[in-house]
């Protein structure tokens, strides 16, 4: 009887260690998007950039993405234009915005928040095999590095343009 | 000479400009590297904010193309290392304690960095180490070219000199050498030859007639001067004849001072004679009177008396007119025959007395004066009717004989003679050869003459016989008196 204690015990404090270095990692991760999200800004184009008044990120579906990035738009600017966040959870309430984060733990498919995705969006999501899909820009970890790929002919529909900086360094997908 | 200092500064500059270039150079290869850094930097950019260390390292490996390049780095905003790059067998460097701010330089290597900034956001520094390279490479081009720039020099001045020499030097040559020539000879006649139409022509041919000019002052300073000895050739001339005047004058001054004290001390000596004939005479006569004895030699006496008074008159008009010879100033035409025959009317009595036949020439007319001819020919021929033998008639004949420069007149006679001895004594003033009593006279007559002869420019002289007669010559020059 003892023994088996022992087990659930050792177990519980290794699922509760590896959850709490599993969560830590993961705000880490979710850290290291939104700072991409914000930089993503400066290397791409949008069509209205002179007339909006600011910039909006929304974020569909649940994602541990909005505090990083709430803080992040609570300091700073994207081309001394205010950052507002906006949340989503179905593809019909998708408004405007400059960046769309499509969070993994949606739970629409990809082709049915993109139908819904208004013209001008940066579409970025965290999915395997999401940039060939259709989204702009899909993050992948890659040796354990945060990298991101690219969907060329997703950003020219979207009427946008990508930086050959930005480009040189993503992984294009066709 | 001129040429090697053209040469040395020639060397000067393309030192100075190899020096010059050396330091542009390198100048140029720093602002080159910083330029690269730059680039790297911009680019860094996005691998920097997305933190893509790969990108970093593959974006500093492409810096493999420039071999000057040994060492380049990509430092984060921490100051951690973010790429780096070195080339093939150059050891790792570390540029972290590096000032960034200027490049440096240690002897053929530099660090350049520069600070990569997005919006304002620092971001990370690039780092490029790198070596001037082909410096030296370089430098021998430098020279190689320097070298031919200076032979190229040496080259075209030696062409350049040459021509000028023929166009300038020779030509200024040529006329230095002329002139000088011609201030040592002194000859203005010379001339600088010249054929060229440039400055140097132009200047021969004003030289040229600066020359004609001196030579033309050079001939009329000289007839200057010659005229001007003439002048005082001419001047000491005058000046001789003047002196020589003023000698004359001044001889005849001294010989008419003498004749004057001669006459003075003889005509106060013969004036003596007849005064002390009336003193001592008018004392007998006075004795006789205040002793109240009258002789019969009172007439006499007073007769001597007389004589003597008449005498001294003679004398004082004598010489009277003798001193006023030579005082008429106006030369005549005196015609001789006039003269002799205004004499012959006046001795009219004495010649009818004398019995004296007198045989006349025809005379010349002279140049002279009148009454002193006058003189001249009475005195003569009052003479040779005086100084007459006893018991001879007197014959008397005045001849004239013309010659080439003037007349020599002769008055002849018969009468005593004079000895030899007596010739120069005769003409003296107041020399008498007889007593008063075998013939009066004032012994002033023949001295008369003299001067009067010589007054008109000629000379008297005698020649004589004892007891056989007389030959009183003299000669009157034709063109008058001097």
């Amino acid at each position: 009887m003892k023994k088996k204690k022992w087990y659930i015990v050792f177990l519980v404090f290794m699922i509760s260690h590896y959850t709490h270095a599993a969560k830590q990692t993961e705000a880490e991760e979710y850290n290291l998007k939104a700072t991409f999200l914000y930089n993503f800004a400066n290397f791409i184009e949008w069509e209205n950039v002179l007339t909006d008044e600011s910039f909006i990120i929304g974020i569909i579906g649940p994602s541990s993405i909005k505090a990083p990035l709430e803080e992040i738009a609570r300091t700073k600017t994207i081309n001394n234009k205010k950052i507002i966040i906006r949340e989503f959870s179905r593809p019909e309430d998708v408004t405007f915005c400059n960046i769309l984060f499509i969070s993994e733990k949606s739970l629409y498919e990809l082709n049915a928040i993109l139908e819904k995705v208004p013209r001008n969006t940066l579409t970025v999501t965290e999915k395997k095999d999401y940039a060939l899909e259709g989204a702009c820009i899909n993050f992948v970890i890659v040796k354990n590095k945060l990298k991101f790929e690219t969907n060329l002919n997703a950003i020219q529909s979207a009427g946008l343009k990508a930086s050959a900086q930005l480009l040189k360094l993503a992984i294009i997908v066709n | 000479m001129q040429m090697s200092t053209a040469l040395i500064a020639v060397l000067f500059c393309c030192v100075i400009f190899v020096i010059n270039d050396i330091k542009v150079f390198k100048r140029n290869n720093v602002s080159n590297k910083y330029s690269i850094a730059e680039i790297v930097g911009v680019n860094a950019v996005a691998p920097l904010i997305f933190n893509d260390q790969e990108a970093a390292n593959k974006m500093l490996l492409n810096l493999e193309s420039n071999p000057s390049i040994l060492n380049a780095a990509i430092y984060n905003k921490n100051g951690n290392e973010f790429a780096v790059y070195r080339k093939v067998g150059e050891p790792s460097f570390p540029f972290m304690n590096k000032n960034a701010r200027r490049p440096m330089f240690e002897d053929q290597i530099f660090i350049v960095n520069y600070r990569i900034f997005n919006d304002k956001e620092f971001l990370g520094t690039v780092w490029i180490r790198s070596e001037v390279t082909a410096l030296k490479g370089i430098i021998v081009d430098y020279i190689k070219v320097a070298i031919f720039v200076l032979l190229i020099a040496i080259f075209t001045t030696v062409i350049v000199s040459y021509f000028f020499q023929k166009v300038i030097t020779n030509p200024i040559t040529a006329f230095v050498k002329k002139t000088k020539e011609i201030s040592e000879k002194g000859d203005f006649s010379l001339r600088i030859p010249y054929g060229s139409r440039d400055e140097i022509g132009i200047l021969s041919g004003e030289f040229n007639n600066m020359l004609l000019q001196i030579k033309q002052m050079e001939t009329s300073l000289k007839e200057i001067n010659a005229e001007l000895e003439e002048r005082v050739k001419l001047r000491t001339l005058e000046l001789e004849t003047a002196n020589r005047e003023l000698r004359n004058k001044s001889e005849e001054l001294v010989r008419s001072n003498f004749e004057l004290e001669q006459f003075a001390y003889i005509a106060s000596h013969d004036l003596q004679e007849p005064l002390r004939t009336i003193s001592n005479f008018v004392g007998l006569f006075k004795k006789q009177i205040v002793e109240n004895k009258f002789d019969k030699s009172v007439p006499q006496y007073l007769n001597y008396i007389l004589g003597a008074t008449e005498r001294m008159q003679a004398l004082i008009t004598d010489l009277l007119s003798y001193s006023r010879i030579g005082h008429q100033k106006n030369i005549q035409e005196v015609d001789c025959n006039e003269v002799m025959q205004e004499i012959i009317k006046d001795f009219d009595a004495l010649i009818k007395t004398s019995n004296a036949k007198i045989y006349v020439d025809k005379l010349p007319v002279i140049k002279g004066h009148f009454s002193e001819m006058k003189s001249l020919f009475q005195n003569l021929l009052s003479n040779a009717i005086k100084f007459r033998n006893k018991n001879v008639e007197p014959v008397i004949s005045i001849t004239v004989q013309e010659r080439n420069k003037d007349w020599l007149f002769a008055v002849k006679d018969n009468g005593i003679g004079i000895s030899e001895a007596y010739h120069d004594k005769l003409f003296k003033i107041f020399q008498r050869l007889h007593s008063q009593k075998e013939f009066p006279g004032t012994g002033i007559g023949l001295a008369q003459c003299k001067k009067i002869v010589e007054l008109h420019g000629g000379n008297i002289w005698v020649e004589s016989t004892l007891n056989i007669g007389s030959t009183f010559y003299f000669n009157i020059p034709k063109n008058g008196i001097i």
